[in-house]
């Protein structure tokens, strides 16, 4: 069954077009420029970030959870510009971040975790013990909640990663690899919250399974070297696909386009 | 409170889904505020709709009493102090302590106690904001609560749990009290914090703990006399160290808001 809270924000107007607008957005991971030169505009739905290893995406994910600064470029999240004095604590309110590692004191129970994130994201205080109980049953470790981290599977412990990141029905999620560890029934299950998610709220899923984005996202934004080198929806990105005789490798539809994708933008890369 | 109570006629009507609309609609706004009429109406229900709602209750009941009820877990907050502090805080207990018994006898050095207990802070404070140890850096610095004042606390919540500790094994072995060592401890502590706004916080407290090693323990224990730091004279110095520290701290708190690269 299927449960969906209307808040008051559901009513209100928003004044911005995209939960997140990047314009020749540029992000450094220590010395290396990972993130070089990326527009991006994501609105309402389910989003999946694709690309292979290094091509950026976690760390263009630590920018949009404003844990990083950008080192150039125009940001905009929620409405509010990045800029260097501005009040990040308004977007933070409204913003749920799952980093590719999320890790965990072995004698916190699930419950007093969520709770903890829950007192972090300045959720008032009446609401704090709710709120944690309903992200813990949304993603199906209600059973577990007395439980200690340390007792807990990988798979789990993700899923308690994705509890503390919901925990304040934030408008704008980021989710780095959200499906490592989980088995198949889990993911299918993930992928049914997922869509429950996207529908008040801008929900940004990084990862490098193609049939998790098949499955889940409205939209694909592919990353390459630190650019953007297609966004649109998952049916744009389909027509991408030469077809099963044309050699090109992988199994199924989303995966030949994937691969083609990033050869020619490989090839227009090394033509420039 | 209303005299009026539903007629038995409208009641049984209501219960057969017979009643007129507006009667009905009138009905239920009265059935918010009368526990009586309710009873009253679940007396007049068809047997059908009456089973139907009691197998409806019994399920949730059900589900209720088979799910663990939501605690309300206020414990977090010893949690948090305790999960990851206490392995350090056992550390510092023992290292004051057995410096205070290497202290036992020895007058012709200033007690080691009062040489470490200003930089036994900076390990803690190491741990507070975008540290490798901190399983949950990333996140936390994601959220609202992140900055200058999560610092802050978590700064104090480290020196309320080392000064009453050397504090109590000073008291316990006669070592020199607090008057001469808890300014420098909080002046370290301070320009650590200051400091770490701009190297970093981890970089800030290794390089405050080796110069605190190489200018005070190591001539301490050397035997050059008590070092200039930790004697009275001192004082005022350490006072505008503080306060100093502190306000390039606050003009520059916008170090803390992100996690350095």
């Amino acid at each position: 069954m299927r449960t969906r809270t209307i808040r008051p924000t559901t009513f209100e107007p928003t004044a911005f077009a995209f939960a997140v607008r990047a314009e020749s957005l540029v992000v450094n991971a220590g010395r290396r420029r990972a993130v070089d030169g990326l527009d991006l505009a994501l609105g309402t739905g389910v989003h999946g970030l694709l690309g292979p290893n290094g091509a950026g995406k976690t760390t263009l994910m630590r920018a949009l959870s404003t844990v990083s600064r950008p080192g150039g470029g125009a940001l905009e999240l929620l409405g509010v510009p990045m800029s260097p004095d501005a009040d990040l604590a308004v977007v933070r309110r409204r913003l749920g971040y799952l980093p590719q590692h999320f890790g965990f004191h072995p004698r916190f129970t699930v419950r007093e975790l969520v709770e903890y994130f829950a007192w972090l994201k300045e959720v008032p205080s009446q609401r704090i013990g709710p709120a944690a109980q309903r992200a813990i049953e949304r993603v199906g470790l209600a059973d577990r909640a007395g439980d200690k981290m340390k007792t807990l599977s990988g798979g789990m412990v993700r899923r308690v990663g994705m509890a503390q990141a919901i925990v304040n029905d934030p408008d704008l999620l980021l989710l780095d690899e959200p499906t490592t560890g989980l088995d198949p029934e889990q993911r299918v299950s993930f992928r049914e919250l997922l869509r429950d998610l996207g529908s008040d709220a801008c929900v940004l899923v990084s990862t490098h399974l193609v049939e998790d984005v098949a499955a889940s996202c409205e939209d694909v934004v592919l990353m390459e070297s630190g650019r953007s080198v297609f966004a649109g929806s998952l049916d744009g990105l389909l027509a991408a696909d030469p077809g099963a005789s044309s050699g090109t490798v992988g199994d199924s539809a989303v995966e030949r386009a994937y691969t083609a994708l990033l050869r020619s933008a490989r090839a227009t890369g090394e033509g420039a | 409170m209303t005299t009026w109570h539903a007629p038995e006629a409208l009641l049984r009507a209501y219960a057969a889904q017979a009643a007129p609309p507006a009667a009905a609609v009138s009905l239920e706004a009265h059935l918010d505020t009368c526990a009586d009429c309710r009873a009253r109406l679940a007396q007049a229900l068809p047997a059908a709709t009456a089973s139907v709602l009691a197998t409806a209750r019994a399920g949730v009941l059900a589900r209720v009493a088979s799910e663990p009820s939501p605690v309300p877990a206020r414990r977090w907050r010893s949690r948090v102090v305790r999960s990851a502090p206490l392995a350090w805080l056992l550390g510092c207990l023992a290292v004051l302590t057995s410096a205070s018994a290497l202290d036992v006898g020895s007058t012709q050095r200033p007690a080691l106690v009062l040489l470490l207990s200003p930089a036994l802070p900076l390990i803690g404070v190491a741990a507070a904001w975008g540290s490798r140890l901190d399983p949950y850096a990333e996140v936390t610095a994601s959220t609202p609560a992140a900055g200058l004042s999560l610092l802050l606390r978590r700064t104090l919540t480290v020196l309320l749990a080392v000064v009453p500790v050397a504090g109590g094994v000073g008291l316990v072995r006669g070592a020199p009290g607090p008057g001469l060592w808890l300014l420098p401890c909080l002046g370290v502590t301070a320009v650590a914090l200051a400091l770490g706004g701009v190297v970093g916080l981890q970089r800030a407290t290794a390089t405050l703990g080796a110069a605190w090693a190489a200018a005070v323990v190591l001539p301490g224990i050397a035997g050059t006399g008590v070092p200039a730091a930790v004697t009275a004279q001192a004082g005022p110095w350490w006072a505008a160290v503080c306060a100093l520290s502190l306000l390039v701290l606050v003009l520059r708190r916008s170090a803390y808001a992100a996690l350095p690269r």
